[in-house]
């Protein structure tokens, strides 16, 4: 594996129930020690944004190194942080 | 309910939270992307209409009464209530965020892109070193392959870096590629140092001996084809004129064969003449590439294959119909990756890398045939850009030119307001110079392009079970 493939599969499983509301969502407990159940609004993916702002490991892809080489994308760059020993 | 959602002072300046919540349809479907958080919500209706309505900057008693005709008092209450339930989550009008860009200093250099030949064995219509300028048959000498490494190592960045093998057209220059690895990969070997290795080619010289070397040594390689024979027989010509793809074809095959197709990219161009490029995405799964890359051509506006404004509406269809593609082969058992439809929301890169843009001219250099530095790969040859010479005492020289790519009125302004400001990396600058004569203000198409995109990879996270 090296940075050019920046993905693999998402870890999370979120388990659908529909419900004659509209969205119903149960998220593991073994994995968010809580259960979410929501109605209008289904969260899709939760972001991880807000949890590496302090973070400054370094480790990742230079973005201008991806395949494209013209237009920069960060959003799918893999962070390495995890790797670090 | 209490109504202390927003203060007084963001209701009255809606942009303050449009910039941060981006509320889309796609298929159908209704999407919210925080910004700040990064999350990717699904809504319904009555959740859509109230959102807006909170964008606009209505408190909640103003959005009850709003909707209320449309959805129950009940119905409206649920949906404010979920929604200041994602917010205390920071799921949703999540807190902004409020770190900035360190500066140049703060980025230590840990990626190199060499430019082992400046000739090429094509004469591509599109290939930005066209010009005579940066164009010559300037091969790269070994000496200055092993400085750039040197350079690379001795940076004080963390584990990894990278190396990217470019040209012209680099396998020109074997014996320097091959000498370069190997230097490299002792070196780093004996600091602890991760280093990885890229070859952007157009396979046309792969030999038995080439093929053998690159699935050894274990290096990357993104390949030039564009799609359709007659698509890229049209751009990628040699200098008689002919078309170079049957070549091309065959020998990324048996490049790829010798690797069980991983570690690689399909890299192709989409420019005016290609707009159908869904058919030329098709055409490469048919030959059984599964890892993709269609970049929008960098041209200037005069070029007649340029892209223009006017054809985004036939570009929307065909990244369309690449949803299709993309689902329908997931389905069946077929997947592929498309790299602009790729974003990791939840395991994604730091802020602090998201802020970092591009990394031209900090954590990347382009190193010249001749040893002169410069930002990226597409500044080669541009004077302005110069950032001394590997082969110096002191190799990087000081260029006020090269910051202002990350404090360009663009990124002060136009970017900050952005919903896309944390995926796209502000874009690519020398994209921007080329299309705008300046960097003063985004190139609207670049933009306008990747917001697409990037709309388009959220709700395949949406509509992929």
């Amino acid at each position: 594996m090296n940075g050019l493939f920046p993905l693999t599969p998402p870890r999370d499983k979120y388990r659908m129930k529909a419900n004659n509301k509209g969205f119903c969502e149960e998220r593991p407990a073994a994995l968010t020690g809580e259960v979410l159940i929501v109605n209008h609004i289904k969260i899709v993916k939760k972001g991880n944004l807000q949890e590496t702002k302090e973070r400054d490991c370094r480790e990742c892809q230079t973005s201008c190194q991806s395949a494209c080489k013209t237009s920069c994308t960060v959003g799918n760059q893999l962070c390495r942080q995890e790797e670090k020993p | 309910m209490k109504d202390d959602f927003f203060s007084e002072q963001v209701r009255k300046t809606g942009d303050m939270v449009k910039r941060d919540v981006h509320l889309f349809a796609c298929r159908g479907m209704k999407l919210v992307y925080d910004v700040n958080s990064g999350s990717l919500h699904q809504v319904d209706e009555p959740a859509a209409d109230a959102i807006e309505l909170l964008l606009q900057g209505c408190a909640f008693p103003e959005v009850i009464a709003s909707l209320a005709e449309r959805f129950s008092r009940e119905t409206v209450q649920e949906v404010l209530g979920e929604i200041q339930s994602l917010k205390e989550k920071n799921l949703l009008f999540s807190a902004p965020l409020t770190r900035h860009d360190p500066g140049g200093s703060a980025y230590p250099l840990k990626a190199l892109c060499l430019l082992l030949s400046q000739d090429c064995n094509l004469s591509c219509r599109y290939c930005f070193v066209r010009d005579e300028n940066t164009r010559n048959a300037l091969q790269m000498p070994l000496e200055v392959g092993l400085r750039a490494v040197d350079l690379l190592l001795e940076s004080e960045s963390g584990r990894h870096r990278e190396i990217d093998f470019f040209g012209g057209e680099p396998l020109l220059n074997f014996p320097v590629f091959k000498e370069t690895v190997a230097y490299a990969k002792k070196e780093a070997g004996t600091r602890g140092i991760e280093l990885t290795f890229t070859l952007t080619t157009n396979a046309l010289l792969c030999t038995e001996e080439i093929v053998e070397f690159l699935n050894r040594e274990g290096i990357s390689v993104v390949l030039s084809l564009d799609g359709r024979p007659a698509v890229h027989d049209a751009m990628r010509q040699d200098r008689r004129g002919r078309g170079s793809y049957r070549s091309a074809l065959q020998n990324i095959r048996r490049l790829l064969e010798g690797r069980d197709y991983r570690n690689y990219y399909i890299r192709g161009t989409i420019t005016k003449h290609n707009l159908d490029f869904s058919r030329d995405v098709e055409h490469l799964l048919d030959q059984g590439f599964d890892s993709l890359s269609l970049e929008p051509v960098v041209a200037s506006p005069g070029e007649d294959y340029a892209l223009e404004a006017g054809d985004l509406p036939q570009m929307e269809q065909e990244y369309e119909r690449l949803l299709d593609l993309f689902l329908d082969h997931k389905a069946a058992g077929k997947p592929f990756l498309f790299y602009h439809f790729l974003v990791d929301l939840g395991r994604g890169p730091c802020l602090y890398k998201r802020l970092s843009g591009c990394g031209a001219g900090r954590e990347y250099l382009a190193v010249a045939a001749d040893g002169s530095l410069y930002p990226c790969h597409q500044f080669s040859g541009r004077d302005k850009y110069y950032m001394g010479s590997i082969m110096d005492e002191k190799p990087l020289q000081e260029n006020p030119c090269v910051e202002t790519l990350y404090e360009a009125a663009r990124i002060q302004r136009e970017c900050a307001g952005c919903w896309a400001r944390y995926l796209c990396g502000f874009g690519c600058a020398a994209a921007v110079l080329t299309q705008t004569d300046g960097m003063e203000s985004n190139d609207f198409l670049s933009c306008a392009l990747q917001k697409m995109r990037l709309e388009k990879a959220l709700y395949l996270q949406a509509a992929q079970p």
